[in-house]
């Protein structure tokens, strides 16, 4: 089967297990479960998102993926107070996409023969040092940041109030997904990225230069991540140093399992799942019985049966 | 080749499994299940230990071979650790320089009030993470010869700290919070009131709020059981109509705090009674001002009730009301007047805060514990005085009365409220009095509920500030009466007692 | 002038492995290069390809000194590796791998275009499966593939590396014989092999042991049975 048919009989199989889900949410008057999964599961999926492209294209599961947004919310938080929001949202994003590129460049590659177990602790170090710089820099104190869009109200479905902000988040989740897809389906750079995960000496042997394409898989990663930072922290409360981390990081990760680690709808929609599961066992009466907080425990009940039993995840290919 | 592809996957995630296990809510409080002997099914409290000699508690401290390390004939040293980093944090900077301060206004203007020494204390990050809090507490103690330990907050780190304590006999003393784990510790000692012990507080403010439909949250850890237990046994006394009780992970993701606030929101919740750290508190009350929801949120703390709250969580927290075992820096002028001058003498250009007050009122309180223990200082000297003074009244804590029974030495709170204009907590009353251990849950043991010290009156008074801060008599009381078997007469715990196994 | 020329050649992994080499390949020819496993055969091709850094000696294509350059610099001026054990992109089709093989010359479509119609026209077979995920053609359809892939950037010279590994010998001469015609259409050819039964269509032979050159010889001498015999083992 083609590439982009393999892709669409996934999204399929996704989006008819989501509607599935979907229903029957409804049925069970759980239809509230189904907006608190879709909106706080979009900024799983945004940081989904990015783990799935370096995985593709280096078999690197990246720990330090949340911090890319959390350095981008930091940014933020200190340019919003000096130029126009707008503004500052760019240059949070740049600074996201700078810690990326020198992320590739002072550790990735200097790493880049190692296994690949290295390259993950490698990663996780850095995690914790961005999570250090935060903390020196910010004294470790909670702080709020302003909205792009400070409407909350104007938008509500099955009884849940979606903010502006969310909309906005959904919007990008959805249409980075559909771009993100098109990108490695369709074009030259995008085939060369997943070529290179496959068979990096081949890539190199057609005329490709893998360091490079590296270089620009780190920095679109960094970019995604910081989106999802800069969009989804400002919405949900506060922030912290590390946060992205701390709170966003082990559903993105399931949320990437989900879709199959290396499917790019796969991780948008695993994101989704996700946020549904944890929003439904948490409240579902059918859950009671579990002692505690029942969400964190049912996702991980769920995330292990997917690798136990499909390995590949949702969209996720078995090769 | 699926099978390569899953292992690594699957290793992983299990990886993970370990790491949040680490850093969750269960650990370092493992090994807290001190219910055993207690037939009520709940944990002994301090008061219970007598009838089965099972804890220290009563028995006279003995001096071990380690009795006077950390003291010097012009030093002490005390460790102190909270958490500045991690999920709960407490600005830094406000710890390093509040912690010295009272020390350095004593000695500059009661040199001779502890026989010559001077106070080192020493400060170390527990990161919001028990295993951590162990680590630290340890490391005070052999590599800095700390001669007691201080939790500054945080029930699960104080917890795991606290054991480690008691099993090198090395005093420790928190603010008041969780009584399981805690409670038959022989060198444990709460110097305010325990979460549970807020309960008939908590479910008169709830009352006086003219709340009507209660939500209860409380953070999935064994150290809060007590606690829920409490408030859910009081506030049925009480009748109110508790409509959804609702647990939720330390380490709660966005998805389950808003599936928690949907269902708050759903069910018309108009209070919601609170046990979390602040980071949660914030998500919650984040979570609920997007869905144009603002319930009151109420509860007991020791951290909820800080100014840094307010700072990161307003306006979404404009409705949190809290007790706390020390009020607002607004009232301080009148209660101690020497607190600003103090921190304008030696707070290094650093305004004073409240947490700059908490450190003040609790080294204050341990300034009078060294001051009644004498020049011989040592370790069982120490708990054995504290164990005898009737009360130790700071005009900021509400007095603090240990007995040999009772660890729990609060005997009142602070009522503040959250002021989102001012991004501050304010003072909303002083001294309120109370001290009730109110259901089975801590009270189920020998003797019941009937051992909290200070409580006279159930708590009902609303003590004006100059009044309830001056009372030394409303503390002398409590210390006297305490002792378990005489108190039937007491509100909640006299329910417990008849309810209870006597020994 | 010789098309590749290769003086000296000496390559190692911490230990040696090519002891300093020297031979050339004119333009037009299909040399072959023959030896046992471990003589240094797949080292020199994948030198050659830019894969590894000589330690000593160069390496001219064209008049250029082009030791320890990059491949993708390589591939620009006109070498191509089809490496040994394949190396398709497993998860793309067929036509993606051929589109990466054009990457050198991906903004040239009309070029592109008509370097994918010749390579269907070698093997008609990946036409059939153009849509299928390279991953689950046969081995021969691989092989074609990474030959195909090869020719994508069109190269003045074609190294291939182990064709007929785990190959039947009917399939086997299939690929010499579409090899033999890619050659005859003006690419130089330098196929690694240990299966003499490309010797018919090799214009040069190379017999490689234990690091040096042993044999170097042009047109029917190679032909002879007695360079079969005497380096190669083959009895008929």
């Amino acid at each position: 089967m083609p590439d982009v048919l393999r892709d669409r009989a996934g999204v399929a199989l996704g989006a008819g297990a989501l509607a599935l889900i979907a229903v029957v949410l409804i049925a069970t008057g759980e239809k509230e479960s189904l907006v608190i999964g879709v909106i706080s599961g979009a900024a799983y999926g945004l940081l989904a998102l990015g783990l799935v492209l370096i995985y593709k294209s280096s078999g690197v599961f990246n720990f330090a993926q949340g911090e890319f947004g959390t350095i981008a919310v930091y940014v933020l938080y200190l340019l919003h107070f000096e130029v126009p929001y707008g503004l500052a949202l760019l240059g949070a994003l740049v600074a996201a996409v700078v810690f990326g590129l020198l992320l590739e460049r002072l550790v990735i590659r200097p790493l880049y023969d190692s296994s690949r177990v290295i390259l993950l602790v490698a990663t996780a170090g850095v995690a914790l040092l961005a999570i250090s710089v935060e903390i020196w820099f910010g004294d470790a104190q909670g702080k709020t940041i302003d909205r792009a869009f400070p409407t909350l109200d104007r938008f509500s479905i099955l009884g849940v109030q979606v903010s502006d902000q969310r909309l906005l988040l959904l919007g990008v989740l959805a249409t980075l997904a559909v771009v993100l897809a098109l990108f490695f389906n369709r074009t030259n750079l995008g085939l060369a990225v997943i070529g290179a995960s496959q068979e990096p000496t081949a890539t190199e042997l057609v005329g490709i230069s893998v360091r490079r394409l590296s270089t620009f898989t780190w920095a679109l990663a960094a970019l995604l991540g910081g989106l999802a930072g800069v969009i989804a922290v400002p919405d949900s409360g506060g922030f912290t140093p590390g946060i992205l981390t701390s709170a966003f990081l082990i559903p993105a990760f399931t949320a990437a399992v989900l879709g199959g680690m290396t499917s790019l709808p796969g991780a948008f929609l695993g994101g989704v799942i996700v946020g549904v599961i944890q929003a439904v066992a948490t409240s579902a009466p059918l859950f009671d019985f579990i002692p505690g907080s029942a969400g964190t425990l049912v996702v991980f009940v769920v995330l292990v049966g997917v690798l136990a039993i499909r390995p590949q995840g949702l969209l996720g290919r078995a090769a | 080749m699926p099978r390569r592809h899953r292992n690594p996957l699957l290793a992983l995630v299990l990886g993970l499994c370990l790491v949040a296990a680490s850093c969750g809510q269960k650990s370092g409080v493992a090994n807290t299940d001190v219910a055993a002997g207690a037939a009520g099914g709940g944990a002994a409290p301090a008061g219970g230990a007598p009838a089965e000699g099972g804890a220290a508690a009563a028995v006279a401290h003995e001096p071990g071979p380690d009795d006077t390390a950390g003291v010097t004939d012009d030093e002490i040293v005390i460790g102190i650790h909270a958490p500045v980093t991690g999920a709960s944090p407490i600005p830094q900077t406000s710890f390093d320089v509040g912690k010295d301060i009272y020390w350095r206004h004593l000695a500059d203007s009661a040199p001779d009030q502890l026989f010559g020494r001077t106070v080192r204390v020493v400060f170390r990050d527990d990161e919001f993470n028990p295993n951590r809090a162990v680590a630290v507490c340890r490391e005070m103690v052999e590599a800095e010869g700390a001669f007691l330990l201080i939790g500054g907050g945080g029930a699960d780190q104080i917890t795991a700290c606290a054991q480690y304590a008691d099993g090198i006999g090395v005093p420790y003393l928190s603010a008041g919070v969780n009584e399981e784990g805690l409670a038959d510790l022989a060198t444990y000692y709460a110097t305010s009131l325990t979460y549970a012990e807020q309960a008939p507080l908590i479910v008169e403010q709830i009352q006086e709020q003219g709340l009507e439909r209660i939500g209860v949250v409380v953070i999935d850890t064994p150290s809060f059981e007590d606690a829920h237990t409490a408030f859910l046994e009081t506030a049925e006394e009480a009748g109110l109509e508790i409509v959804v009780d609702q647990a939720l992970s330390k380490t709660a993701a966005e998805a389950e705090v808003l599936a928690v606030v949907q269902e708050l929101k759903g069910a018309d919740v108009d209070g919601v009674f609170l046990l979390a750290s602040p980071v949660t508190f914030i998500g919650l009350a984040g979570g609920a001002r997007n869905q144009s929801y603002d319930p009151v949120w109420i509860g007991p703390g020791v951290t909820s009730g800080l100014n840094a709250v307010t700072n990161f969580g307003c306006p979404a927290v404009e409705n949190g009301t809290f007790f706390s075992p020390f009020p607002q820096i607004d009232v301080i002028e009148e209660l101690d007047p020497d607190f600003v001058p103090a921190y304008e003498q030696f707070g290094e250009g650093k305004p004073a805060d409240d947490i700059g007050l908490a450190l003040w009122a609790l080294n204050k309180t341990l300034a009078l514990m060294f001051e009644a223990t004498g020049e011989e200082l040592g370790r069982a000297a120490f708990m054995n005085t504290i164990e005898s003074t009737e009360a130790f009244d700071t005009n900021i804590y509400p007095p603090v009365v240990i007995t040999p029974e009772d660890h729990f030495g609060g005997t009142g709170a602070h009522l503040l409220e959250a002021d989102c204009d001012a991004k501050a907590y304010t003072t909303a009353e002083q001294f309120v009095e109370g001290g009730e251990s109110a259901g089975g849950a801590t009270g189920g043991g020998t003797e019941g509920g009937a051992t909290e010290g200070g409580a006279t009156d159930g708590g009902a008074t609303e003590g004006g500030g100059t009044e309830g801060g001056a009372t030394e008599g409303g503390a002398t009381d409590g210390g006297e009466t305490d002792g378990g078997e005489t108190e039937g007469g007491e509100t909640e715990g006299g329910a417990t007692e008849g309810g209870g196994t006597e020994g | 002038m010789a098309l590749l020329e290769v003086d000296g050649l000496r390559v190692g992994y911490g230990f040696p492995v090519l002891m300093g080499i020297s031979f050339e390949v004119e333009e037009g020819e299909t040399a072959v290069l023959f030896g046992l496993n471990g003589a240094g055969k797949t080292t020199t091709v994948t030198t050659i390809a830019g894969l590894l850094k000589p330690d000593a000696g160069s390496i001219r294509f064209n008049g250029q000194d082009i030791a320890g350059k990059r491949p993708p610099e390589l591939v620009s001026a006109g070498v191509a590796l089809v490496p040994e054990g394949r190396r398709v992109f497993p998860n793309l089709t067929v036509a993606n791998n051929l589109r990466l093989g054009a990457w050198s010359r991906r903004g040239n479509h009309k070029e592109v275009e008509a370097s994918r119609a010749l390579v269907f026209d070698y093997f008609p077979r990946l036409a059939e499966r153009v849509d299928q995920a390279a991953g689950t053609l046969s081995g021969g359809e691989q092989q074609m593939l990474a030959i195909g892939r090869a020719l994508m950037s069109k190269p003045k010279l074609l190294l291939v590396d182990e064709a007929s590994l785990g190959l039947s010998p009917s399939l086997a001469k299939v690929v010499f014989q579409v090899m033999a015609q890619i050659n005859e259409d003006g690419v130089t050819v330098l196929i690694v092999e240990q299966n003499v039964g490309v010797l018919p269509y090799a214009d040069r032979a190379l017999i490689m042991e234990k690091g040096t050159l042993i044999y170097s010889g042009v047109g029917e001498e190679i032909r002879e049975a007695n360079l079969r015999e005497s380096y190669l083992g083959v009895h008929e």
